[in-house]
């Protein structure tokens, strides 16, 4: 009769610590909807993860040390597949199809194990990478399963886009200081950034008149000068009567797309007013020798004085219409109109027996066009004959 | 929002990086690298064109990134 026992030595399980290290790129992107780019961009700079296992044995047979693992595998599953592994278990039947291969579009396993990302994970669609891999315990031969995890995600930032004029809301031209054309220059921004070459942008320029938004028209607007379609309006003020609204509306599209041939609804917009405006002026009639006229005059200059704050306006008769009438000092007497200018001479005796001398003064209206039949006479002398 | 930056550096230098073996070359024999690659190259007060240039390199938009690794040679 013989007995027998198994005598074996029993050895404390490894510590073992798997760990993902990310040598190149981010576990994270962003993804710019604006600019239809991921940051950073997997397919330029790939994300590069090698897997490190360290052992450490407590009973001290074997060194401790980093280890190389057999039957490396890798998966990309999506977060709501991985979420549903309950006992961390990938060797499944189920899941064999997210095992990365030779095929899988976007990543590639090195020998070594190192797995190389070269796609971009969509907005709200993260993949959860998992690396499993195998480790036979020298000591006793045991095979131990080893398994880390990584989740590829991005987040999504919106670009604001904006509108903006250089100029302000509401800006005057002073038909007697200023002179020339005006340019409105638009800028669109994406992000606080002009856009480059990634997109395409257009321009439409429209004015306001009651109310009532119309695209600026070449041939109809005396005011425009140029600039519809681009960033750059240019306007000649002197033909807008009081106010004039204009507005930019804009579009931008990546190079790639096609742009809308009129602005659409979700267009940026910014707009501003310019009023051609007298500045504030006060006017006399200065006579010269005084109201009291001496016997023996033969004239009475009257002179039209225009003062703007404390400056006196040289050649008034270039801003405005100048308008004298005289009424003489009698029961029924009406304004006789004497005549238009800067000054007027009238002789002594019509003031023989006293007489008012009016004087009007009446800014000119905006420039414009006069049309007798197939004939338009632009101010400036310009005829156009259709 | 910053523009995300790249740089097509010379294989040379990739090397001297360790980055010669995480990124993508160029037909012509560069490496394209991003801003966080060299975010622990160089000194810290340095700008990602300073270190490109520090590097022989050439600082890239996406775009221009995408069109360096289309090349063909």
């Amino acid at each position: 009769m013989k007995k027998v026992k198994r005598i074996g030595v029993i050895y404390d399980p490894l510590n073992i610590s798997a760990s993902l290290l990310v040598r190149g790129g981010s576990l994270s992107q962003t993804h710019c909807a604006e600019r239809s780019e991921f940051v950073p961009d997997r397919e330029l700079t790939p994300l590069v993860i090698v897997p490190q296992v360290y052992i450490q044995d407590p009973n001290g047979v074997l060194t401790s040390g980093y280890v190389r693992l057999s039957g490396v595998l890798w998966y990309a599953l999506p977060k709501d597949i991985a979420d549903t592994i309950v006992d961390e278990s990938y060797l499944s039947k189920e899941l064999a199809q997210y095992v990365i291969t030779a095929g899988t579009q976007g990543y590639s396993v090195a020998e070594d194990g190192t797995l190389t990302v070269s796609t971009n994970v969509p907005y709200l669609s993260p993949v959860v990478l998992v690396f499993t891999g195998n480790y036979a315990d020298p000591r006793d031969g045991k095979i131990l399963r080893i398994h880390a995890t990584a989740t590829l995600s991005t987040s999504s930032v919106v670009l604001p886009a904006t509108l903006s004029l250089d100029k302000p809301a509401s800006w005057g031209f002073n038909p007697i200081s200023d002179s020339g054309t005006r340019s409105v220059v638009a800028t669109l921004r994406i992000g606080g950034v002009v856009p480059d070459a990634a997109y395409k942008v257009r321009y439409w320029w429209y004015k306001v008149e009651g109310g009532v938004e119309s695209l600026i028209d070449e041939g109809e607007d005396l005011f425009y000068e140029s600039g519809q379609n681009s960033n750059t309006l240019t306007i000649d003020p002197r033909y807008i009567d009081g106010a004039m609204h204009l507005i930019c509306k804009a579009e931008y599209v990546l190079a790639a797309e096609s742009l809308p041939n009129s602005p659409t609804a979700e267009c940026l917009t910014a707009d501003t007013v310019i009023a051609r405006r007298y500045p504030n002026y006060d006017f006399e009639n200065f006579v010269h020798g005084g109201v009291d006229v001496a016997a023996g005059a033969e004239v009475v200059k009257n002179e039209c004085v225009v003062t703007i704050g404390r400056e006196v306006l040289g050649h008034p008769a270039e801003h405005f219409t100048i308008r004298w009438s005289i009424k003489r000092a009698v029961y029924g007497a009406e304004w006789q109109h004497l005549g238009f200018g800067e000054s007027i001479y009238i002789p002594a005796d019509e003031f023989a027996d006293g007489a008012d001398v009016g004087l009007e003064v009446e800014e000119f209206a905006a420039l414009g066009a006069m049309a007798d039949g197939n004939t338009v006479l632009c101010d400036g002398n310009a005829v156009i004959t259709f | 929002m910053k523009r995300y930056k790249y740089a097509k550096i010379p294989l040379v230098s990739a090397i001297a990086l360790g980055l010669d073996k995480i990124r993508r070359h160029t037909p012509s024999g560069d490496v394209i690298i991003n801003e966080s690659d060299l975010l622990t190259y160089g000194s810290e007060s340095n700008t990602f064109e300073q270190k490109v240039e520090a590097l022989s390199g050439k600082v890239l938009t996406a775009l221009e990134a995408k069109q360096e690794l289309q090349k063909t040679e």
